[in-house]
């Protein structure tokens, strides 16, 4: 026997309770999505990249700036990003 | 026909498929070759578990995840081959071979023993091979119908992407319940709307389960959490020396959040796996996460121009270039040798941020000590109970330390100053590096997965103010602005006090850094040299008045530093600012005898004047015209009766208004109207005031009778329209300041009609002195602290609550109060000239024999002279056809209006002015013009219509003041004026409901003000009674006059008492009432 089944509940929920469990789940706050203002630096911080590393560098600057792009355009059409980096109005915190 | 496509290619469209993102014309290619598309399949899998098998055999650290990426694909290979052939793949449990994940799944089956019963059917979302499968069902109920399912979407907000009919989700029962689909990249947009709480409220928490996870993708990739790496995307071709396949780039999530993950994965809703019930929770969690990842990605470098690639990517360099290219998700066919070394490289270089995350680091920066270096150290987590010094960390035995070591370097990569000592994790910041870390780097480093604790800093600098402490008193004490204080200056950043040395010192450093209301910030330099200036201007004055210290309160004093000092310590100034600011005088209710009730705002003014006579300072109550001044006032007269007499002086036109507005309000208010010919003498002047609580008069009898006024005890002297003293060499202004009184007060809802001279004018007459000469007051006060010139109302601002009490119809909690409509009486005064023609025309009016005319001839007479006479109270030259002299100061009601509309301008609104004799509106309009400097035109019958509609929109259309003069029968009804808010009705008429209606111009739906309307009445003339008909009329509603039969009856000793005029009654407009005008038009 596994040590998964070792561990199950002397009487289990049946096969129609587990399918439609909602397991205690309730939608957390909305995040407030703030957009890094670097987007290769995960990328710059693990080195050089294995891929064509002449050009690859910039390359890639370039895809992750325009992904965290889109991603701050779907996260501002759906409200989830604070109004003063809508508006290009500089936070009080840097 | 079938269309033939070579392997490479054909596995890419199956590898497509298997990713969910296949076009119909593709899929339409696979489903015309079924039995290659199986074969294909089957290919697919045995490349996976063969793969499978080899990573299962490493102990590189980066194998767990190298199995969940497997197993998923080995997943989406199984299920589409259950959906090509219906054929089911025995797969082993990979929940068996990673372990976490498998508690996980039992924790999901224990949890499901709570499931929530529900009874209607709501929308439901599971995952499924990349897709987003809808269908709607509960556990009670049989599934609805695609109709039902349809509907629920609509109200999910789904329904504007274009969902595919799908085979319907497995229930427990049996049966399938009718669903539908859509690819995520499809799908996204919609789910992070659900994650944002803005739709698919009602749907079922596995609908909102999924957009949580779509909203966290989408902050991964805002936060740059991401890497590359590269799939199998189909089977080997054997054709060639190489075998090749189909690869495609897959963006996945990094640096997450492992407690989050875990979170999410444990509460995942039941039906999220309806369609894929053989992956464990956090598996799918990660699989889906990762999924929304790579769709948001591949949007986003889709946009750029990537470079050609080979057909087949045969070499090392060829498929990093091809990876390259392909970074948007585009499969490539590739030569499998150098792909699966491209694939393990990728998978290297981004070990440190996709593995489990055991480990991490803590970034710290520690501001100077007395030495002035900011540290900034390292701690390495996961190791220990509690972070270690990760020079430490990374020598400690175990394979931590060597992922301990690869989050070093990560980090000192993006702060190449770590790496400038021998002690790693340790190095002292310069100033310039340590703002950097504070106010921009530190949100990258956090981005990038570190755990980032550096002091709070603040982008907004603060502003200089200059600080003067009152020390206490020199010599002899006396309370009052006369009293010499001593005083010590500093210059305060926010909450920050620094002294002259302070400030050198912060000034001779490149980046002055320092910390404020707990957060550090940059300050300026130009800031810092203009304290310094302030300072050395200043230091010198180690004694101050206590007038002085509040002219430095209030900002009228000159200095390096604009606007207020703030004023700490003790004394008179000082107590008075903050009895003013800190804690500001209470509301006080309408005291006792007071009929009626206050305004908030009103009871606001009173606790004001309360305070002022407190502290013994004057002041200006500069509350906006139909706010209620004289009510405020009266309430606060009432209050203080047993001071001592108190004199108004106002223009003659509001004369009677205060009258009538005391007896309404403070009918026990003992007053005396000091006015006219029938005023008392100079010597009974005194006994008068002795008698009363209240003597009003007008600044001109006022300016006559200035000796006899002086020699009385007042308590209070109170200017009405104040304004009228607003140029300090008239003859006005000059004399009333003559007249003592231990509290001067000002009241005028114009203080700044001209500039700010007008202003001072009015303060240094209610507290002579105290705001010091008149330049520096217009200096001061003209610019704001960053040196841009200040609107009248900034200065009135600065002001406000210690000198000047202001407040005005714009502000919205005083709208909220006000009526939509506030109808005011001004009584006008009769020049000599006008006294005359008056007399004139009624004399003869009365030597026709009108015993002798039959009742029509007689009627008519009446009439004519009764029409005469409103013309003359109007204006001489209403009267007189052919008078084309000058209009000023011949006529009361003229002055009036011209007070009027200076106000209304001066606030920067709109008047109508309406009268009934239509040549005399024309030379009204004229006057305006010529005097206001405003094109003011005239709206009368004798227009054309285009004209008069062109002169309504004209009115309509512009902004700022503007007047527009119509004559009440052409322009008493049918228009809509409400760009105006006030309406001045300058001559009567029997009828109110002709001026209501003439009001109402300005008051129809569209208008947004309370709109103010003025009635000129001559008292003691046939205006008068006209008004009383017209008050008679307003209680008697169907009434209606003149009635002939009336005025055609009345004899002659009748007429003279109805039409005379009552000298006792009329406002005596002499040239001395008309000096402040007419020296402002000088």
């Amino acid at each position: 026997m596994s040590a998964r089944r070792r561990r199950r509940p002397q009487n289990p929920p049946s096969k129609a309770a587990a399918f439609w469990a909602d397991n205690g789940y309730e939608p957390g706050p909305s995040p407030q999505i703030r957009p890094t203002s670097d987007p290769g630096a995960l990328p710059r911080s693990l080195g050089e990249p294995p891929v064509a590393p002449a050009v690859s560098l910039r390359h890639l600057d370039a895809v992750y700036e325009e992904a965290v792009r889109a991603a701050t355009a779907l996260a501002a059409a759906n409200g989830l990003v604070p109004a003063d980096v809508v508006e290009g109005v500089a936070d009080d915190s840097p | 026909m079938e269309t033939q496509l070579d392997q490479t290619t054909f596995e890419t469209l199956v590898a497509s498929e298997v990713d969910g993102h296949i076009g119909p014309d593709d899929l339409a290619l696979l489903e015309a070759q079924p039995q290659r598309w199986a074969a294909t399949l089957h290919h697919l899998l045995d490349e996976i578990e063969e793969a499978l098998e080899s990573v299962a055999r490493s102990d590189r650290y980066e194998r767990d995840q190298a199995l969940v990426d497997l197993s998923e694909e080995r997943a989406a290979v199984a299920a589409a081959l259950r959906r090509v052939t219906g054929e089911e793949v025995d797969l082993p449990d990979p929940t068996e071979q990673l372990g976490p994940d498998g508690e996980a799944a039992a924790a999901a089956e224990a949890a499901g023993a709570a499931a929530e019963v529900v009874q209607a059917p709501v929308l439901q979302a599971s995952w499924a091979n990349g897709e987003v499968v809808l269908w709607a069902g509960n556990p009670a109920a049989t599934s609805p119908g695609r109709d039902e399912l349809r509907r629920l979407i609509d109200e999910a907000g789904g329904s504007a992407i274009d969902w595919q009919k799908h085979k319907g989700a497995p229930l427990p029962s049996g049966e399938r319940a009718p669903a539908v689909a859509a690819p995520l990249s499809a799908a996204l947009g919609w789910l992070v709307g659900v994650g944002a709480g803005q739709l698919a409220l009602d749907a079922g928490p596995s609908v909102r389960w999924l957009g949580e996870v779509a909203a966290w993708a989408t902050d991964l990739v805002a936060q740059g959490r991401m890497v590359p790496t590269l799939r199998r995307g189909g089977s080997a071709n054997a054709k060639g020396r190489q075998r090749t396949g189909s690869f495609a780039v897959q963006w996945i999530a990094a640096v997450v959040d492992r407690e989050r993950m875990r979170q999410l994965s444990t509460r995942m809703p039941g039906p999220v796996r309806a369609l894929d019930a053989g992956t464990g929770p956090e598996r799918l969690s990660r699989t889906v996460l990762n999924a929304a990842v790579d769709a948001v990605c591949r949007a986003g470098a889709a946009r750029l121009v990537t470079a050609a690639t080979p057909p087949v990517a045969r070499s090392r360099r060829d498929v990093a270039e091809a990876v390259l290219a392909g970074l948007a998700g585009e499969p490539f066919a590739a030569a499998h040798g150098p792909a699966t070394e491209v694939a393990d490289d990728l998978r290297r270089w981004t070990a440190p941020v996709v593995g489990d995350g055991d480990v991490g680091l803590i970034v710290r920066l520690d501001p100077p000590e007395a030495d002035g270096g900011w540290l900034l150290t390292v701690d390495a987590t996961g190791l220990e109970r509690h972070p270690l010094p990760v020079e430490r960390a990374v020598t400690a035995p175990g394979a931590k330390a060597q992922r301990v070591e690869a989050q070093l370097r990560r980090l000192e990569r993006l702060v190449p100053a770590l790496g400038r000592t021998g002690r790693r994790g340790h190095v002292v910041l310069g100033v310039d590096e340590a703002w950097d870390l504070m106010s921009r780097t530190g949100r990258v480093l956090q981005s990038a997965g570190f755990d980032v604790r550096v002091p709070n800093a603040s982008w907004t600098r603060p502003s200089p103010r200059l600080r003067l402490e009152s020390a206490g008193p020199v010599g002899p004490a006396r309370v009052g602005p006369n009293q010499l204080c001593k005083v010590r200056w500093s210059v305060l950043f926010d909450d920050l006090e620094l002294d002259a040395a302070a400030i050198a010192r912060l000034t001779a450093q490149a980046r002055p850094l320092v910390q404020t209301k707990g957060r550090w910030v940059e300050l300026d330099h130009a800031d810092l040299e203009a304290a310094a200036k302030a300072l050395a201007e200043q230091g010198a004055s180690t004694e101050l008045t206590e007038a002085a210290i509040l002219r430095h309160a209030v900002g009228l004093e000159e200095s390096a530093l604009a606007g207020p000092a703030a004023v700490s310590g003790s004394g008179w100034a000082v107590e008075l600012v903050r009895g003013a600011t800190d804690e500001p005088p209470a509301p006080l209710d309408p005291p006792p005898g007071f009929v009626g009730k206050l305004r908030s705002y009103q009871a606001e003014a009173r606790g004001w004047l309360a305070f002022l006579d407190r502290v013994g300072l004057g002041g200006c109550l500069a509350m906006d015209m139909g706010l209620g001044k004289t009510p405020t006032m009266l309430a606060h007269l009432l209050d203080t009766r047993e001071e001592g007499p108190a004199l108004v002086i106002a223009p003659p036109a509001v004369l009677g208004n205060w009258a009538a507005e005391a007896k309404r309000f403070t009918p026990d208010l003992r007053v005396e109207v000091h006015h006219g010919a029938d005023r008392a003498e100079a010597d009974e002047v005194a006994a008068v005031a002795a008698d009363a609580d209240l003597v009003l008069t007008t600044y001109g009898t006022a300016v006559r009778d200035v000796e006899a006024l002086a020699a009385v005890d007042w308590h209070r002297v109170v200017l009405d329209e104040a304004q009228a003293i607003k140029n300090p060499a008239s003859e006005a202004a000059r004399e009333l300041r003559r007249i003592p009184a231990r509290s001067r007060l000002a009241l005028t809802g114009t203080p700044i009609e001209n500039g700010l001279g007008d202003l001072w004018s009015i303060l240094d007459y209610t507290n002579p002195g105290l705001v010091g000469p008149r330049p520096a007051f217009i200096q001061q006060l003209s610019t704001t602290r960053n040196g841009a010139a200040a609107p009248g109302e900034a200065a009135l601002r600065a002001l406000n609550g210690l000198l000047v009490f202001r407040r005005t119809k714009a502000e919205p909690e005083i709208a909220a109060e006000l009526p939509d409509k506030i109808d005011e009486l001004d009584h006008c005064g009769m020049t000599a000239e006008q006294i005359g023609l008056y007399q004139a025309v009624l004399d003869n009016l009365l030597g026709v024999n009108l015993d002798s005319e039959d009742r029509r001839a007689r009627t008519g007479h009446v009439l004519a002279a009764i029409t005469a006479l409103k013309q003359i109270c109007d204006h001489p030259a209403a009267y007189l056809d052919d008078d084309q002299g000058p209009l000023e100061g011949r006529s009361g009601k003229l002055s009036r209006l011209d007070e009027l509309v200076d106000n209304v301008f001066a606030a920067g609104e709109r008047v109508l002015v309406f009268t009934h004799f239509a040549r005399w509106g024309e030379r009204l309009a004229e006057h305006l013009t010529k005097r206001t400097g405003v094109p003011v035109a005239c709206y009368h019958g004798g227009l054309s219509r285009g004209t008069r509609d062109r002169l309504v929109r004209e009115f309509q259309e512009a902004t700022g003041p503007g007047a527009l003069v119509l004559s009440i029968k052409a322009g008493g009804s049918g228009l809509n004026l409400t760009a105006a808010n006030h309406v001045v009705l300058y001559d009567r008429w029997w009828n109110p409901a002709v001026e209501d209606q003439a009001r109402d111009r300005a008051w129809r739906i569209g208008q947004a003000n309370t709109v103010i309307s003025h009635r000129l009445v001559c008292p003691g003339t046939v205006d008068e009674q006209v008004e009383e008909v017209v008050a008679g009329k307003r209680r008697i509603a169907d009434l209606v006059l003149p009635a002939s039969s009336s005025v055609g009856d009345l004899s002659a000793d009748q007429l003279r008492q109805a039409l005379g005029l009552r000298p006792e009654a009329l406002v005596d407009e002499i040239s001395a009432d008309m000096l402040p005008h007419d020296e402002a038009a000088a």
